[in-house]
């Protein structure tokens, strides 16, 4: 944990030090290709694999009524089998919640109440998400999970450029960042046969305040063996299903 | 796979130091970026200057005085990265303002994990108040098909709101 703590603390040094959320849009998309080719790299590991897993922690930005930015951590233990199972624990500040998509219906479930919502869900993990995001239901690693997370990474990228090596705790990264109409993000990447994210920030520099997500990734295993309940609620004898909140107009 | 790895051993070799290109930024604040192979600013890590004279402001009652503003809903899906949506939140700011009725009472309740002390002294939350947590201790009374919480006579069921729990004062079932 404090290693985690350590990177993300590096990592929002590093930012700050280079201020890079206000990038100016190009008119045209300026995509270095070795960007590109490094990412289409590190999501062709993910991409390739069929069952894996990792943990995720989570700092992510709201703002306040009096405009000032609110961080929240969690710390997330994911689980996919593609193309239609996920799993994924969210240990977060207030309370832990469970998500499971068993490929026909997808539940969140809080031990702490054991209550519970279940929705039927499309049969890939993709529309799933889809299906589920327009619940209000998303996941800030959402775009990883997806069958080809590469095409969907790039489109609308407006500028795509190497930093370069970075080295943080000792290990060195591959340091990218894009652009494009809404975020401004950074992936660093840890280079190998299998190269993986190591860390991702977003910000949302439309959005009021220009919140970030900061995301720092451990445990890959891109060969995981998970038990088969692991994507399958079972309902405790004493939880209770609810439902999710009426969402208001236009949302 | 193996191209790709041919690939990125390359470029791994074309981001070597001795090829890197130190440029002379450091001092505007700005790391160049957009020079393929020659775009590495070495110098900005060392020279990031911690500001040591921050001094956290002990005093700010984050729970009673703030409430997050939820207002937007950025989240987009389909074309490019990044999802945002504001309604995966661990915590309990969000509720009361996410459906426009962030009285104080609410914003008591939905902040109070700790303490009891704010609820008791607060006017009871009208009908419809959404709040993150249920204050102090409540019972849960099973009825068809749902639950609702009973705390001190004021009524509470729970929803999903994203992947958080949000609870909704209701009249008696």
């Amino acid at each position: 944990m404090l290693k985690r703590c350590c990177f993300l603390g590096c990592i929002s040094l590093v930012v700050g030090a280079i201020a890079i959320s206000a990038a100016t849009p190009a008119t045209q998309p300026d995509l270095d290709p070795d960007a590109l080719a490094i990412l289409k790299a590190t999501m062709g590991s993910l991409a390739d694999a069929k069952t894996f897993s990792f943990h995720v922690r989570v700092a992510r930005d709201r703002q306040a009524t009096n405009n000032q930015i609110i961080t929240y951590f969690n710390q997330d233990a994911v689980t996919v089998s593609r193309p239609n199972k996920l799993r994924i624990d969210i240990d977060g500040e207030h309370h832990d919640v469970q998500f499971y998509f068993d490929g026909t219906k997808a539940t969140l479930f809080t031990p702490e109440t054991k209550l519970y919502v279940s929705h039927a869900a499309p049969a890939t993990i993709d529309e799933m998400l889809k299906t589920m995001d327009e619940r209000g239901v998303s996941f800030p690693m959402n775009n990883l999970l997806e069958n080809r997370p590469y095409d969907t990474l790039i489109k609308g990228l407006q500028t795509a450029y190497v930093v370069g090596r970075v080295n943080i705790n000792d290990k060195t990264f591959i340091h990218l960042v894009f652009t494009e109409a809404s975020a401004d993000w950074q992936l660093w990447v840890e280079p190998g046969d299998k190269p993986l994210p190591k860390g991702l920030i977003i910000v949302y520099k439309t959005e009021p305040g220009s919140p970030r997500v900061t995301m720092d990734f451990s445990d890959w295993n891109l060969n995981a063996q998970p038990d088969a309940q692991t994507f399958d609620f079972v309902k405790p004898e004493d939880a209770h299903e609810i439902q999710f909140f009426p969402m208001k107009a236009g949302k | 796979m193996k191209n790709v790895s041919l690939t990125l051993f390359a470029i791994w070799f074309a981001l070597s130091p001795l090829q890197a290109q130190v440029r002379g930024y450091r001092n505007q604040g700005r790391v160049q970026v957009g020079n393929r192979s020659a775009n590495v600013n070495r110098n900005v890590n060392q020279n990031a200057n911690v500001n040591r004279n921050v001094n956290v402001n002990n005093n700010v009652n984050v729970n009673r005085n703030v409430n997050v503003n939820t207002n937007y809903h950025g989240g987009y899906y389909g074309g490019g990265c990044c999802y945002y949506h504001d309604d995966w939140n661990w915590g309990s700011f969000a509720a009361g303002a996410a459906v426009g009725v962030a009285t104080t009472a609410a914003v008591a309740a939905a902040t109070s994990h700790s303490t009891t002390t704010v609820v008791t002294t607060a006017p009871a939350p009208p009908i419809g108040t959404v709040v993150g947590a249920l204050p102090g201790s409540c019972t849960a009374i099973s009825t068809a098909g749902a639950v609702i919480y009973n705390c001190s006579n004021i009524y509470y069921r729970p929803y999903y709101q994203g992947t958080s729990l949000v609870y909704q004062v209701v009249t008696y079932p």
